[in-house]
């Protein structure tokens, strides 16, 4: 029987880790561990989880190193035993149903190249609402969320996706130990903000498979722990957004996207000035230089990953349409 | 300014003339014009509002065989393959197996498909050394398919998440009744996937339009002992290999059944048969070729023709048998000018025929001139009775029924209709195209059930339309015809008008006789010549005693759509 391990990031979020946790003692599949990671939080996270949950294995990082390099850490702790096979990444702020492991783990045996999984998102505060199904980069270059806020309806067979959102995903050990850059999963260099997004194009351009697996239920806050400051999630997105693009995408797909990505950047800008908010607006504008200017970091990355090419530009752009 | 260079243009090239589309499509292409939407509103529509409710929920089946998809794989680029793959591991149903038959000649795609059975250990990927055509490939597949069904599927093509689900539906209950032929409905893709089109709405199983083109094609799941039996595939029927072997298969007579959803998507890729059928040389002469060979097992002396400009259909051209005696009915009008003229049309139609031709008339006929024919008067002014007394009177092997109205194109029409009924055994009755003269549109190719209420099929579109329930110019199994002309053997059309009504369609097809509509005799109907009150309450009461019989096979719920 196969051993999946929890990883669950904790950052001044107390509050919720117990209804979290509790979420995983409830699953029907019960090979698992969990780990918890602290990104030094100020606040009682780590003595409240010892309470909640004793069994779980905590890390307490000596200072916030930001969400992906927390969960690397979660990861490589995590593989150092030989019997997981998956790991599950779970943000603090999101619920699983009880059968949720067993049913993506279901789907996914069998299925060697499969790399991330996820089942139906939906909304903790409505669960009339989606969350979001898959996560795919569009074709204006824009990290999207699937189904966002569509109104949930019946669900019909297993999809391949573009990528999977990291809210509530598995992820196979074979895809992992398939990593051209060692241990470090999601990219350090991103801190936060669209590190699932690169991990999906990384995934999907690799030629391994990405699923939406319909009945897997989870429940999700959304920007719990980042939520209280927009602007600083908008900077973030746009930076990233470079970098991500940059890393993964063929040369001639990029430039395909070049002048609908400066559209819709001027576009984002308008609107948000017109919605009389020209401090979002400059922030956009400023993850965008900024994200530019570091670009030559990740010219090994890319290179590493072109090597590591499966898939032609015409297939992404077809998945790009809607990420299915 | 703009407005003058429109008004200029519109001057020099009026609407839709040539040079019109072609400053058109250059100025869509340049993007100075807006391009048109992608796809078809209606059809788009349909599929929102009809597609979720018909989808099979149950998934508890008693009965979950294993279904092999075979899919022969040649050079097929990963935007075509990896949907076509990820189609199948999106399916509801569990229990499959997909072969796919490596054939890729380029190294390129050859280690993309290699790499499939990495996608699901239910994929199994067969390496060919050397491609030997569509056929043979298919062949090497079969072997390694261990499914109690198979299906067969093309490399760039995709299945709907629900259709072996469907598929595993039909096959639930008694071993007896379960079929070994199931085919159902399909439409097509647009190259990039994005959006769908030209659904085909198939009617239940018609073997009338199986002769005129393959129109079974996808999705088809067939028995695997069924496809043993049959030897699988042909050589030297490549591009029209799956049309050989259903014609194979069912001279065997396996159950078969129709699932009336669309369980299929073509893609109307670039260089596919679905975009362009004649990318594919040989297709035409293949498919001649497999309806000959059909027609040759089956004893039927006839010529296959391909139509003109209409790569995959076929005619078939019946001959009639030797020394065959053709009874003429000329029914009864109340008009005495429209029933000479009647007259006159059938004495001439009998000169171009080859039978031995007697007309049964009702009234004497006025300067009948000399010929090859017989006239016999039956004095009588009520169909009913008229067709009574005729057809006890006929000494024809075959009879042709004509109301008033009716004006010959083709000159060889009775021969045609006559080699079609002689010949086959299992047709009842035929009727053949009738045309508005004015218009040149179809007033009768028979008709189809919708809801329990009998609607003329294609009226009113011109011929070789295509619409989403087919080719007009496919012969057809219907459900009734107008009875304005109709052709059968003496002894069926006796047996059928014993009730004292005319020609009875329900009891033929529950005796399994066919009603059959068939396009390629061509007859015009004179709209300038009034039908008489009396014919018309006829015609009317015919109608209505179809209708009031008829069971209903499925709903017709869309509009036809004409082709451009």
């Amino acid at each position: 029987m196969t051993k999946a391990a929890f990883i669950v990031i904790s950052w001044n979020n107390s509050d919720i880790l117990q209804e979290c946790f509790d979420s995983i003692r409830a699953q029907t599949y019960t090979n698992h561990r969990t780990i918890l990671v602290d990104n030094d939080s100020k606040d009682d996270s780590v003595v409240a989880a010892r309470r909640f949950m004793p069994e779980a294995t905590i890390i307490e990082n000596s200072n916030n190193d930001g969400f992906t390099r927390g969960n690397n850490i979660g990861i490589a702790e995590a593989l150092r035993d030989p019997e997981v096979d998956y790991i599950v990444l779970l943000n603090s702020d999101a619920r699983l149903a009880s059968e949720w492991l067993q049913t993506v783990i279901d789907f996914a045996a069998g299925k060697p190249k499969a790399a991330t999984l996820q089942g139906t998102t939906l909304d903790y505060y409505d669960h009339g609402i989606i969350d979001s199904t898959h996560i795919y980069v569009a074709r204006n270059g824009q990290a999207t969320q699937g189904s966002w806020r569509d109104t949930y309806a019946d669900e019909f067979g297993p999809k391949k996706v573009f990528g999977v959102n990291a809210a509530a995903c598995l992820i196979t050990r074979s895809f992992i130990e398939a990593q051209p850059f060692g241990a470090e999963l999601l990219d350090e260099a991103f801190f936060m903000y669209l590190e699932d997004v690169d991990l999906a194009a990384r995934a999907t351009v690799m030629g391994w498979d990405n699923y939406l697996v319909p009945g897997a239920r989870a429940y999700h806050m959304g920007s719990a722990s980042s939520g209280k400051n927009p602007g600083f999630s908008l900077y973030m997105t746009f930076r990233n957004n470079s970098a991500m693009l940059y890393k993964n995408l063929p040369m001639g797909l990029l430039l395909r996207l070049v002048p609908r990505i400066a559209r819709s950047d001027l576009d984002t800008i308008r609107h948000l000035r017109a919605l009389g908010k020209p401090e979002a607006a400059r922030k956009v504008l400023k993850g965008r230089l900024i994200g530019l200017l570091r670009v030559p970091l990740f010219i090994r990355k890319r290179r590493i990953i072109a090597r590591n090419r499966r898939v032609s530009s015409t297939y992404l752009w077809h998945l790009m349409r809607q990420g299915y | 300014m703009a407005k003058m260079v429109k008004r200029v243009l519109k001057r020099v090239f009026p609407p839709e003339t040539a040079g019109f589309l072609l400053l058109q499509s250059w100025g869509r292409k340049l993007r100075l014009l807006p391009r048109p939407g992608k796809g078809d509103v209606a059809y788009a529509e349909w599929i929102r509002n009809s597609e979720p409710q018909t989808w099979n929920r149950q998934d508890d089946f008693a009965y979950r065989p294993l279904i092999s998809i075979l899919v022969p794989v040649f050079n097929a680029p990963d935007y075509y393959l990896l949907p076509m793959v990820h189609s199948i591991t999106a399916q509801k149903y569990t229990n499959w197996e997909l072969v796919l038959v490596n054939a890729s000649t380029e190294p390129v795609y050859r280690r993309l498909t290699e790499d499939c059975a990495q996608i699901d250990n239910r994929i199994k990927v067969v390496n060919v050394e050397k491609n030997k055509g569509i056929g043979g490939n298919t062949n090497i597949g079969l072997k390694h398919c261990t499914g109690e069904y198979i299906a067969l599927a093309d490399n760039d093509d995709l299945l709907s998440p629900f259709a072996l689900s469907e598929v595993v539906h039909v096959l639930q209950g008694s071993v007896a009744h379960r079929p070994e032929f199931i085919y159902s409905d399909e439409d097509k893709l647009s190259d990039d996937g994005e959006y769908r089109f030209d659904p085909h709405f198939k009617p239940d199983w018609s073997p009338q339009i199986l002769k005129s083109a393959n129109y079974l094609n996808h999705l088809t799941v067939l028995s695997a002992a069924v496809m043993k039996k049959a030897g699988g595939i042909r050589k030297g029927f490549d591009g029209a290999q799956d049309y050989d072997l259903y014609l194979r298969i069912l001279d065997e007579k396996p159950r078969i059944t129709h699932i009336p959803k669309i369980l299929y998507h073509w893609r109307a890729a670039k260089n596919s048969t679905a975009q362009n059928f004649t990318v594919k040389k040989g297709v035409t002469g293949s498919g001649e070729r497999a309806l000959t060979e059909h027609l040759k097992r089956n004893k039927q002396k006839a010529h296959v023709r391909a139509l003109p400009k209409r790569p995959g259909f076929y005619r078939i051209i019946y001959d009639l048998p030797r020394r065959t005696k053709a009874t003429l009915l000329v029914f009864p009008t109340k008009n005495k000018d429209q029933q000479q003229a009647l007259i006159g049309q059938a004495i001439r139609s009998a000169a171009f025929s080859e039978a031995n031709v007697e007309i049964i008339v009702p009234v004497a006929a006025k300067n009948a001139p000399e010929g090859a024919y017989t006239l016999r008067i039956v004095e009588e002014t009520d169909s009913r009775t008229f067709l009574e007394r005729a057809l006890k009177a006929a000494n024809g092997d075959f009879v042709v029924g004509l109301n008033a109205g009716v004006i010959p194109k083709d000159k060889d029409w009775i021969d045609r209709l006559g080699g079609l009924v002689c010949q086959s055994d299992t047709i009842g009755v035929a009727g053949p195209q009738l045309l508005d003269k004015g218009t040149n549109t179809l007033l009768d190719a028979g008709f189809a059930l919708q809801e329990g209420r009998l609607i003329p099929l294609f009226e009113g579109t011109p011929p070789a339309t295509h619409t989403y329930f087919g080719s007009n110019d496919w012969a057809r199994n219907v459900q009734a015809l107008s009875g304005r002309v109709w052709a059968a053997k003496t002894g069926v059309a006796r047996k059928y008008s014993a009730s004292g009504l005319p020609l009875s369609y329900q009891k033929m097809l529950d005796d399994g006789l066919e009603v059959v509509f068939w396009p390629f005799v061509r007859l015009y109907f004179a709209g300038d010549l009034q039908v008489p009150a009396s014919d018309t309450a006829y015609f009317t009461g015919h109608l209505q005693y179809v209708q009031g019989q008829m069971k209903l096979p499925r709903a017709i719920d869309l509009p036809v759509r004409r082709s451009e």
